[in-house]
């Protein structure tokens, strides 16, 4: 990245409501069913038809409504959005337009070093989604179309620009994601297309406030691919900037394979969606009752759970907001510290554990926390084990490991493999003694001030011992009989 | 406002309809008249009137419980269709 440059970024996230049916129709949404299968009367655009709207979709819309903090509009209208394309029967989408069921929310992101961002959500409103074209299927002349998805609910959630880096975006996904599934309101699958971003990108010299003509990037279908795409879109607009050429305001397509965005239509022959509302639609009048309603039973969320767990834990900001970034991860987390009855292990070794050493490996595998080798009962164990003394910290990692490969519980490790720490004071005094008898020389080192010689005591005391020695035992003995 | 022959070219465009020359110009005349009688309109004071979306004011737009009340009907759909291959309809080539 340039450094005059700063970029612009906002995103459209199209979330899918995980309904069972459609936002107007009582078809099936189940993915991956037969194509057109899940089309009825409604979907095909049959004459005569009517739309009927989900409640279900509905109450998606105020729940996320509660959750981005935004105002959720007691009116709302649905509106046509008109252009031709086969794999939209009737012509136009249905979704909101003027009126949409939310607007003006925030969204708040969380940094490594514990600090926090509030990015605005300019509005979220519900629409109905496409049907899909397959195209490089059968004879190159034709085009083959499925219209199971045609009429699916979605939510699309648009944010303001606040976004100044690639990797505040891929937060920004992530955080979105984490909401949508605490709230059971999406799935959150970004390769089966349940949630899907467009992503706005402009750049500018840094000190300029107004923005730089913006490109719409599409068919960014995962959280890697909006970070790498919105890095290789700056860099590109700089580099027609630097070249003395001007940005033209496009629609760019995301290629993965290539890692590059290329020009997919140009503002020009951008379409006019004619808008306007939908007649067969009344206005959608949400009650005070039934939002009330909803916000009683209205979930712990991510911000409210890490909140819980820095009070509650005393974790760090940010080990708090990785805990909380899945239901999953958090309750692994808070049953490694009830793990044992009658007992609490320590909450931020448990954290340490699991965010450190648990994620690393489960990361290195591919998998994530509900495939956990380890589960939270025998890593609560561990962490007991070393909060009595029973193991060290190193010897704890070396239990770990096995615990990965054989899911075996740590107690059962420690006991077969000997691994029980040495904490008996005159034994260990015996091995100090008898190490600083043998390294007359390097004791010399040491009271000449070369306090660095310290480790290789340790160290040979760690050997003796195969690890097992208890550190701060050791280190104790070492600075009293080299006085 | 009058509608220009530009107009009639993006217009025709959008709704994916041909004209001729003579044609173009045809549409061009009555849409002008449509929007002259229409402008009347411009005359009405709407200020402070909220925008209306719909006639009936009564109630909320209806709506459904999420129940799968749709059977797959497929078959009878597809007969309808010029054209279809394992369960697609096919339609000449489009990619934008």
């Amino acid at each position: 990245m340039h450094p005059d440059y700063e970029m612009v970024i906002g995103l459209e996230i199209h979330a899918q409501v995980n309904s069972k049916t459609k936002l107007f129709s009582g078809s099936s949404t189940t993915f991956g069913a037969e194509p057109n299968t899940q089309a009825n009367i409604i979907d095909l655009a049959m004459p005569g038809v009517l739309p009927v709207l989900n409640t279900e979709a509905v109450d998606a819309g105020i729940k996320l409504g509660f959750a981005l903090k935004a105002r959720v509009n007691r009116k709302s209208v649905f509106s046509r959005k008109n252009y031709f394309y086969p794999d939209l029967p009737k012509g136009y989408q249905i979704t909101q337009f003027e009126l949409p069921i939310v607007e003006h929310g925030t969204l708040t992101i969380d940094f490594e070093d514990g600090s926090t961002k509030d990015i605005g959500i300019t509005r979220m409103h519900l629409e109905e989604d496409a049907g899909k074209s397959v195209h490089d299927f059968g004879d190159e002349n034709h085009s083959h179309v499925d219209l199971n998805r045609a009429g699916t609910p979605l939510m699309e959630i648009v944010s303001e620009p606040d976004l100044r880096t690639s990797e505040e975006a891929g937060i920004y996904v992530r955080k979105m994601r984490a909401i949508l599934r605490f709230l059971d309101i999406c799935d959150g699958n970004m390769d089966e297309g349940s949630m899907r971003c467009d992503v706005n990108v402009s750049v500018r010299k840094k000190g300029v406030t107004e923005l730089g003509t913006r490109c719409e990037i599409k068919n960014v279908n995962s959280i890697r691919s909006v970070v790498k795409s919105i890095d290789y879109e700056a860099s590109r607009q700089i580099d027609v900037i630097e070249s003395g050429g001007e940005i033209a305001q496009q629609t760019r397509l995301w290629d993965e394979a290539k890692g590059t965005t290329r020009a997919m239509r140009s503002k020009e022959d951008a379409h006019d969606y004619r808008y306007f509302s939908d007649p067969d639609i009344l206005p959608l009048c949400l009650t005070e009752e039934r939002i009330e309603k909803i916000k009683q039973a209205m979930p712990e969320l991510p911000d409210e759970m890490k909140a819980r767990f820095i009070t509650e834990y005393e974790l760090t900001n940010y080990d708090a907001s990785v805990l909380t970034l899945s239901r999953a991860s958090a309750s692994y987390y808070e049953r490694t510290i009830e793990a044992e009855e009658g007992k609490k292990h320590d909450p931020k070794l448990c954290a340490n554990w699991v965010t450190g050493e648990l994620f690393g490996a489960l990361n290195k595998m591919g998998k994530d926390i509900t495939q956990s080798p380890v589960s939270p009962e025998n890593l609560g164990e561990l962490v007991g084990l070393i909060q009595d003394k029973t193991i060290s910290g190193k010897i704890a990692k070396q239990v770990f490991e096995e615990m990965l490969e054989t899911g075996g519980a740590p107690k059962k490790i420690v006991e077969e493999k000997g691994l029980v720490q040495i904490t008996d004071v005159s034994a260990l005094d015996g091995i100090v003694k008898d190490i600083i008898a043998n390294n007359a020389e390097t004791v010399e080192q040491y009271k000449s001030g070369n306090q660095r010689v310290m480790g290789f005591f340790v160290g040979q005391v760690m050997k003796q011992t195969q690890g097992k020695a208890n550190p701060g035992i050791v280190n104790d003995l070492l600075r009293q009989n080299l006085q | 406002m009058s509608i220009d022959i530009q107009t009639v070219n993006k217009l025709a465009n959008l709704s994916k309809l041909e004209f001729d020359d003579t044609g173009k110009e045809e549409v061009r005349q009555k849409l002008n008249k449509i929007v002259e009688f229409i402008s009347q309109l411009q005359e009405v004071d709407t200020e402070n009137i909220e925008p209306m979306a719909s006639t009936v004011h009564a109630t909320s737009t209806r709506e459904r419980e999420d129940k799968v009340t749709e059977e797959n009907h497929r078959d009878e759909f597809m007969a309808n269709a010029p054209q279809t291959e394992m369960g697609f309809f096919v339609v000449p080539r489009v990619v934008e």
